[in-house]
Order: C-alpha cells, then sequence, then structure tokens
C-alpha cells in the first residue's frame, strides 16, 4: 500500500478560519473577542464530544465574582510581568491562588493569599469532597487557570471534568477543550485584555 | 544420591537411555510465601499501596472503542455499552500500557536468551561481579537462584504466561474494576523488572558485558564526535546481538581506524559496554537529526526506540537500512540466506533500499563491506537532508507566523521566533531549539509554507553540533554487594539522603540540559546518583567551565555523592534490585518468593526515588508501575500525565498514613513518608525539593532525618523561593531539626503552636510522633511478632 501523502494546512487560510462553530456567549458592549480561534492550541488534543465553550470575558469574570469559594490555578507560564500583574490583580481582588510548577517565586512576595501545590496532586485532591483546601476551609466551587504549561493543565483538568463536580474555567491564553468555559487561542495583547475584562467583574477591595 | 542433568544408561538395560533435562529445586529453598505469584497473588498488598496511593485519572480522551458496541462516550464517568465507566477504562489503559512495555523489554529477553543459549548452550554461568544475589528480582519473585542461562528458560515462560493471563483481562467483557485493572497492572511492572533482569544478566554474563565494575573507562558522546570523512555506521534501537558482530568482525579485520561506528539509543550503551571503543551518538531525540544530516551511510536497526520512518527517511538519503530483528521489518526483503557480496551490492547500488538480514553473523560481515564501499559514494556526493546557505536563508524568509508547528510541536516551541530571528541574520534562538527539541519532526507535516522546520534548526545549529562532544561513564552493571554492605546502613538510616534513579527517554519539557542541572545539584548535596538509559546518555553531554562533565568530575561508587550509570533500558533492573540487595544484605531479609516482605522494606526504609524525566514509551511507565509495586515512588516530568494514571497519596487524610511496629504489632500513625508513589511536576524547580521529600521514610533516624530536613528546606527555599508549608509534619524531636537552623526551626514551630522549653531546647508538644530507634514500621501484619488488637 502506497503511502498517503499528509494532507498540509493550507497556507493561505489562517487558523481563525478552521475553527468549527461553537455555542458562544457574547455580552453586547465587551471591546474583545476570546471566542475565535476555539479549537485545542495542540492540534491532536481532541478528548472527546464534550469540549468546553468559548465565552467571552465579562461571562468568566462574572462566573468567578459569583462563586462561594473560587480558586485561581497559576503554573510555570506567569512569571512574564505583564501577566503577574494580572494575577496578582485577581489575587488582591480576594481569590485565593494555588501556585503550582514553581509560580511561587514570583508570587511569594506580592502580599496575596497563595500557596505552593503540585498541579498532579491539587487535581487529585479537588476531585475529593472531602479536601480541606489550601487554607482548611473546604474544597472548591469553581477553578479557574492559566499560565500552565499547556498540555500539563489539559491533562489535569480532564481529571475534574470526568471525576468532579468542580467545574473549570480557563482563563488560558489557549483553548483548553477539558474546561467547562475557555477563550480560543488568543494573541498577547488580546489574552492581556482579556484577563483585564475579567478583573473588571471583581469585587473591589 | 545427586541427580544430575544429562544422559546415561543403566548397565544391563542396553537399549534404555534415560534423559535427566531440568532438575527442579535442587539447592533452592523458598523463603516467602509468593514464589511464582500469579496475577492475584500479591493483590493483598497492591490494595494496600493503592488504599495509600490513589489511582488519579487524567484521560487522553473521553471514549472507549474496544469493541463494536462503541464508540461510547464515557465523559464525567459515565458507562459504556459494556459496562465500563470512564475510571475503570482508565485502569484498563494503564494495564495495557504496562503490558506492553513489559512485554517489549521481556521479548527482548528472550531474543537475547534464544540466541545466547545457541551459542554458548544453556548450562553457560552467570556471571555478574561479586554478588552472591546474583538475580535479585529473580530470587524475590520467582523463587530461585539461577546460575547458568538456561535457568532463565522458567523464567522467561513465566513471564510470558503470566502477560498472556494479564492481556486476558482487558478484553471486553473480563475485568471491570479499576482497583482490579490497577492490580493487573503492578504485576505487569513487576513482570517487566523481571524481564529487563533476564535481559541484562544473560549480556553481562555472555558477552563479557561490566561485571558491577566502579569505574569504567569513559565513551564518548554527542553529535560532534564522528569524523564525518570516515564511512560511518550507525546502530539504533536497544539489542546488542547484531552490533556485537559488527564489532567482532570490524576488530578481526582492524577497520577501527577505516570505519566510524557508533549508536543512537540503548543500543548505543550497550555496544560500549561490550567494546570500549564504540561511540554514543544520543538519545532518540538525536535519531531523526542525525540521520537529516545524512553522516550516516548505513544504519542499522535492532529493536524498540526505532523511528517508524526510519526506512523512509533513509532512502531519501541514499542510506541503506539493515532491519536485524523479527519485530521490527518494514517489508525489506529477507536476505538472510544470500551471499554477502551479493546483498552488499544490491545496497550499494541502490537497487534495494534496505535489507533484513536475520543471520547476525552476516550482518557483522556486510555492515562494515557495505560502510566501505557506499560511504565513499555518498561522500562524494555531499548528501545531507540540510539546505545550503542560500537556501536556509530563503526558507526563514518563508515563514508566515502562522504558529501551526508550535500547535503540533510536543514542546510547543516558539519556532516562528526563531525564523524571525533568523532572517535578520541571529541563529541563536534556533541554537537554543536544538537543545530543547526532541527531533519528531511533527513540525515539517504542519508547516503549511513547507519549510522543513527541523532540518532548518539542524541548519541553523551546526556550530553548537560541532561542539557537541560529551562523556559517559559506560554502564556497568549490577551494584555489587560489597558496596551495598558499605552503603546500605546509611540509606536506611538516613544519613546518605537518599537514592535518585535518572531513568528513561529524553521526551523532557524544557531540555537536556534541566537533567543535568538537577543531577548536579543533587549529586553536590551527596543523593547517590543512579542513571540509566537516555538519561544517563544526557548528563554527559555538558561540562562545567573546566571542561569536565559530571562522569569525570564525580566517581561510580555506590555511596553519597557519587554518580553510577547501569547501563541500558533493560539495566533498569539493576537499580530496582538494588532495593532488594539492601534488604537482604544490609538487613538480612529473605528474598526467594518474598515480595511483599521485600516491597514493605523498601517502602518504609530504603530513600529511594525514580526520576523519568523525559519518559515517553510505554517501556517507561512499565519500569515506573513495576518500582512502585516494589515501594519505590516514581517522578515523571509534566508529560507523563499523558500516561493517564498516577498513584497520589493524600496526607490531609491521616487515616492512611498507619503503619504497624512489627515489634508488636501497635498501629503508628506516621508522617506522610513517602508522600506520593507516582507524582509529576511541571519544572525542574519544581521537581528538586519534591525529590528531597520524597526520600522521607518513617525509619529515618533523628541524624538522617535532619539530614533530608536540610536538604528539603534548603531546596525549596533555593528553587522555590519559600519555606516548604509541610517541613514541621516530618520533624518528630528537637534532634530531627537540622542543626544550623535549629533555633529559628523551633521559633517557627511555636508560631505553629508546639510547645518548646526553650531552657532545655527541646519540643515538649506538638509532633506527631516521637523517634524511637527501634521502630520497626511494616504495612504487612502477617509480618508483626505479636498483632495487637
Amino acid at each position: 500500500m502506497t503511502k498517503k501523502p499528509p494532507v498540509k494546512p493550507d497556507a493561505k487560510a489562517k487558523p481563525e478560519e478552521k475553527a468549527p462553530e461553537k455555542k458562544v456567549d457574547k455580552p453586547a458592549e465587551s471591546t474583545i473577542d476570546t471566542t475565535r480561534q476555539a479549537v485545542p492550541f495542540n492540534t491532536g488534543n481532541i478528548p472527546g464530544p464534550k469540549m468546553a465553550r468559548a465565552v467571552m470575558p465579562a461571562v468568566s469574570g462574572k462566573m468567578l465574582a459569583k462563586a462561594k469559594r473560587p480558586l485561581l490555578i497559576v503554573g510555570s507560564q506567569v512569571h512574564d510581568a505583564d501577566v503577574l500583574a494580572k494575577v496578582v490583580a485577581i489575587g488582591k481582588a480576594g481569590i485565593q491562588i494555588a501556585a503550582v510548577g514553581d509560580a511561587y517565586t514570583s508570587l511569594g512576595d506580592k502580599g496575596i493569599d497563595v500557596h505552593y501545590a503540585n498541579l498532579h496532586a491539587l487535581a487529585s485532591y479537588l476531585c475529593d469532597p472531602n479536601w480541606p483546601g489550601l487554607d482548611g476551609k473546604g474544597n472548591y466551587d469553581l477553578v479557574v487557570f492559566f499560565g500552565i504549561t499547556y498540555y500539563y493543565a489539559s491533562q489535569a483538568i480532564s481529571a475534574l471534568k470526568n471525576f468532579s463536580n468542580t467545574k473549570v474555567v480557563s482563563l488560558d491564553k489557549y483553548y483548553h477543550p477539558n474546561a467547562y468555559m475557555s477563550f480560543g487561542n488568543l494573541k498577547r495583547d488580546v489574552f492581556l485584555g482579556a484577563l483585564d475584562e475579567v478583573i473588571k467583574e471583581l469585587p473591589k477591595k | 544420591m545427586t541427580i544430575k542433568k544429562g544422559s546415561f544408561v543403566i548397565e544391563g538395560l542396553e537399549n534404555v537411555q534415560i534423559n535427566i533435562g531440568k532438575v527442579v529445586g535442587q539447592g533452592q529453598e523458598i523463603e516467602g510465601p509468593t514464589p511464582r505469584p500469579e496475577i492475584i497473588s500479591l493483590r493483598n498488598w497492591d490494595y494496600r499501596i493503592l488504599d495509600r496511593y490513589n489511582p488519579v485519572y487524567t484521560p487522553t480522551g473521553d471514549t472507549c472503542d474496544y469493541c463494536t458496541y462503541g464508540k461510547c462516550d464515557l465523559t464525567g464517568n459515565k458507562e459504556g455499552a459494556c459496562g465500563i465507566d470512564l475510571e475503570g477504562q482508565s485502569a484498563r489503559e494503564a494495564l495495557r500500557i504496562s503490558i506492553m512495555g513489559a512485554a517489549c523489554h521481556s521479548a527482548h529477553g528472550r531474543h537475547l536468551l534464544n540466541y545466547l543459549i545457541r551459542k554458548y548452550g544453556e548450562d553457560y554461568p552467570i556471571d555478574v561481579g561479586p554478588s552472591n544475589l546474583k538475580a535479585p528480582l529473580t530470587e524475590t519473585i520467582m523463587g530461585v537462584t539461577p546460575k547458568t542461562i538456561g535457568d532463565f528458560l522458567p523464567v522467561l515462560e513465566y513471564v510470558e504466561e503470566q502477560l498472556t493471563q494479564l492481556t486476558a483481562a482487558i478484553n471486553t467483557g473480563q475485568e471491570g474494576a479499576a482497583i482490579d485493572f490497577e492490580s493487573k497492572a503492578l504485576h505487569a511492572g513487576m513482570l517487566d523488572l523481571l524481564g529487563m533482569e533476564v535481559a541484562d544478566i544473560i549480556q553481562i554474563s555472555c558477552l563479557n558485558l561490566p561485571k558491577a565494575e566502579e569505574n569504567t573507562p569513559l565513551a564518548e558522546i554527542g553529535m560532534g564526535i564522528l569524523d564525518p570523512k570516515k564511512p560511518v555506521v550507525i546502530c539504533v534501537g536497544h539489542n546488542i546481538a547484531a552490533p556485537a558482530y559488527i564489532l567482532d568482525h570490524m576488530d578481526r579485520n582492524g577497520l577501527f581506524d577505516k570505519i566510524e561506528i557508533a549508536g543512537l539509543c540503548c543500543t548505543a550503551h550497550d555496544m560500549t559496554r561490550y567494546k570500549k571503543t564504540a561511540k554514543i551518538i544520543g538519545s532518540m531525540s538525536k535519531e531523526l537529526k542525525y540521520i537529516r544530516s545524512g553522516i550516516p551511510d548505513v544504519l542499522v536497526t535492532d529493536e524498540q526506540c526505532v523511528r517508524a520512518d526510519i526506512l523512509r527517511e533513509a532512502k531519501k538519503l541514499q542510506i541503506p537500512v539493515i532491519a536485524t530483528n523479527e519485530k521490527i521489518t518494514y517489508g525489506l526483503p529477507d536476505r538472510s540466506n544470500d551471499p554477502v557480496d551479493a546483498i552488499v551490492e544490491d545496497l550499494a547500488s541502490g537497487k534495494n533500499e534496505g535489507a533484513l538480514i536475520l543471520d547476525l553473523e552476516k550482518v557483522g560481515e556486510v555492515v562494515p563491506k557495505l560502510a566501505m564501499k557506499i560511504g565513499p559514494i555518498r561522500k562524494a556526493k555531499g548528501i545531507t537532508a540540510l539546505p545550503d546557505d542560500e537556501e536556509f536563508k530563503k526558507l526563514v524568509s518563508k515563514c508566515t507566523k502562522c504558529l501551526q508547528c508550535t500547535r503540533d510541536c510536543p514542546q510547543s516551541l516558539p519556532i516562528s521566533d526563531a525564523m524571525a530571528a533568523a532572517v535578520g541574520g541571529d541563529l541563536s534562538k534556533f541554537e537554543e531549539l536544538h537543545d530543547r527539541c526532541v527531533g519528531c519532526g511533527r513540525c515539517d507535516y504542519s508547516c503549511p509554507a513547507d519549510i522543513p522546520v527541523l532540518n532548518v534548526i539542524e541548519k541553523a545549529s551546526q556550530r553548537v553540533i560541532r561542539e557537541e562532544k560529551g562523556k559517559v561513564r559506560i554502564g556497568r552493571g549490577q551494584i555489587g554487594d560489597p558496596e551495598i554492605r558499605e552503603e546500605g546502613r546509611n540509606l536506611v538510616l538516613g544519613t546518605t539522603p537518599g537514592v535518585l534513579a535518572f531513568v528513561g527517554c529524553g521526551n523532557y519539557p524544557d531540555g537536556t540540559k534541566d537533567v543535568y542541572d538537577v543531577v548536579e545539584e543533587m549529586l553536590r548535596r551527596s543523593y547517590i546518583i543512579i542513571s540509566s538509559g537516555c538519561s544517563a546518555m544526557d548528563i554527559g553531554m555538558y561540562k562545567d567551565t573546566e571542561g569536565k562533565t559530571l562522569y569525570e568530575r564525580y566517581p561510580g561508587r555506590f555511596i553519597k555523592g557519587n554518580l553510577l550509570n547501569t547501563g541500558s533500558c533493560v539495566s533498569n533492573a539493576h537499580i530496582a534490585a538494588t532495593t532488594i540487595k539492601v534488604a537482604s544484605i544490609f538487613a538480612g531479609r529473605k528474598t526467594k518468593g518474598n515480595w511483599e516482605e521485600i516491597a514493605d522494606y523498601v517502602l518504609n526504609r530504603v530513600g529511594a526515588v525514580g526520576i523519568a524525566w523525559g519518559a515517553y514509551s510505554q517501556k517507561a511507565f512499565a519500569i515506573g508501575t513495576g518500582c512502585n509495586r516494589l515501594g519505590i515512588p516514581v517522578v515523571v516530568g509534566p508529560h507523563g500525565t499523558k500516561y493517564r494514571r498516577a498513584f497520589i497519596g493524600k496526607p490531609y487524610r491521616k487515616d492512611k498514613w498507619n503503619v504497624l511496629d512489627a515489634r508488636d504489632g501497635s498501629v503508628i500513625n506516621v508522617e506522610p513518608a513517602p508522600e506520593h508513589l507516582m507524582i509529576t511536576a511541571e519544572t525542574k524547580n519544581e521537581l528538586m525539593p519534591l525529590l528531597a521529600k520524597l526520600c522521607f521514610r518513617p525509619s529515618d533516624n533523628s541524624l538522617g532525618r535532619a539530614i533530608k530536613l536540610t536538604h528539603y528546606i534548603e531546596l525549596s527555599e533555593k528553587y522555590m523561593k519559600k519555606m516548604p508549608d509541610d517541613w514541621h509534619i516530618y520533624v518528630r524531636n528537637e534532634a530531627d531539626l537540622p542543626l544550623a537552623k535549629k533555633e529559628q526551626l523551633m521559633k517557627l514551630l511555636e508560631e505553629k503552636g508546639w510547645k518548646i522549653d526553650w531552657d532545655k531546647k527541646k519540643i515538649m508538644e506538638g509532633p506527631l510522633r516521637k523517634v524511637d530507634v527501634s521502630f520497626q514500621p511494616t504495612n504487612v501484619p502477617r509480618l508483626c511478632k505479636e498483632v495487637k488488637k
């Protein structure tokens, strides 16, 4: 049998044009569209029939603001000063932070409620309703995350998707199919702008 | 009367000949309850460890397509048509992966055993160096002491039978409970260790590979070590049988000055173990890169870690491929029975792109002749896949920054940034990528502008490739008994902070340099570092400011602060077996058929941790799972989450950390040590303190605990910029505290509510338990002298 030549992406087509249609929630007045390019950033990372709903930042922000016990998880990709500033802003709004990987090295001195955790262990604990949480006050009802090595985050949240009742909302620069809600694949400036819009929705402390 | 193996006749009965094949049980005394354990014989032990270290599933897919009922959507742990849920399916996948890995190593052992028995006979004696316990895994699992290579025949028959039973359990309509899939996966992992031990012991014995030698010579390693002007032979894979013939032929005919010969992946280790003049190109990550360079004139494949596209890649560059193993044949014509000269002629002329030759003696003759003939032809043509300078400029300027290559790259490398820099003449970003790139070539297929991305990376990195010349200590085989006698006590009491085994493949999250950095840090801290396989290679790839590799800076004895290389992938067995030796030689534990007791000892007393930072294959998963059943924790890199199952402890569940004191059966609640059995870390900074923590054991004495705490705290402060949150739970009394920080730490304990007597500098209240130097921790009730109710 002869080998079938590989099918290559069309050089002229922009990745945005290949995104399948998805159900999206778009507030009318948003200036940043985070629902485009809602395809797994790693091309082969297609888990199954249930994939994240692409949402606008205000939707994620409102969910985060309304959650009774939310947790933000950030990882080794948040050392960049601009991204770090967003993490700190969310922390200053009273959201507890789990710093996985080596994220703590950039967050420990920022005066926010931040705890080191191993992501793999954290995913396991979040699936346990009896876990006392990072501060002893119980498990969390909403997990949001960004700035973790893409495939690592994707695998960790697949545990939550399938074996927990915890909702996971990705605030990452990349589309995460295993999340409940996610942004599409974003350019850096759009990503930073989206985080600003999420932060706008959080209660001021 | 002693019955011996052989044939004899009885006087007066001329027509009768009696043949005694195998004398079973001669001089063998089973010491434990589970010789030749069946697939559920060790289920109780598995349940004990799984109760504490819960399987955590991170599926890559939420569906099951094993049978024609499906595809079934199992999202949210739903059940499929056959009744299996996603948890069960994920556990079934763990079993499948473990079986694949175990089958791979055991089939390697079977190939070698059949071949070596044909060549040397069943009675060829085992010789692994200064050891009474020559085959620790075989003794512990099978309950027998092998003396000849023929004694391993029933061992492999057992492995093969068990793997068949386990494979049957995967079929739809068989096992359904996740916990029992995991118990079976642990069984497969244990079989994997056994298969590896057989493979390496027989090759050490018959091929005279180093026998527990401390300071074996150093071999050259790197993409820049060969003289490309000479004909170049590259052997790819894991099985030394064929390369040994090539090396012998070259030796007999004085060809080492005329032909360059080196290996890729674990075959390379074993080539250097066999002939110290052989060289190593590197790990599997170098495979496609080195082929694309066009330097090889002949490629010889055996088995394992050989790229599926090697023939297609080689054909493009007119490099003939000689396949030498039944498991990888590529549709090549079987030339095993053809004359050497005819084969050489057909390959050198390009009539055939390769040949399958299963007569290994013939391989030994064909390959050097072919290299001498085709080498000059290929050199004259200057064949390479890499672009020239002009083409390179054109290619990098074609990049549209669509990021498709980054999206398909396993490491999500910022390739388009390097392309943009190269347009302006800056190649430094590509040079960085060369180290981080795993050489898979997926970027080539993904580029919509048809840029051969890997070739571009390699072209841009020629300067660093030319300088890529390291040293690796040749694989030593086992750790000898005298070394265990000397070091065992320090390990069990904790005064040597731990044994860290760096094993496995090159799918690192951020380049090979990370492994070097971690190993260097832990060597400075006096951990014993044992390496094998591709990790052992990558450790030797970098040099300090004085131009010395770690193998040149640190000796290879099994004592603190030393760096050892056991050898190839199958030599991993010796690393696991070292913990059995500690239990047997240092603590006098019986081994034969006594897996549970030995594993219980290792889990509670031997501070050994495996690190497979770049693990990619099913084999690495099987090795890790086998180590887990033996009580050895394993850390894998972030890609390890794609194995889809880990064993993670929950320190907040105090009830899971009860052990028994074997002296009287009393229940003692202990600190979570070791905290996990299989877990990942995201970065090397996170990895280092995690390794230190996983070396804690309930049996540590105060000096040992203080040493381990020192490293845990220091590594966390250095790499995570914080005191570990849980350091205090490993403190049992003031003597456990690192001396240099004692007062500071006591103040911190007081802030946590512990009561301190500052006059006596003593902890009065707070620790989970007190230190008891006679404490004999065990998780197995039958090992207690008197069980308390």
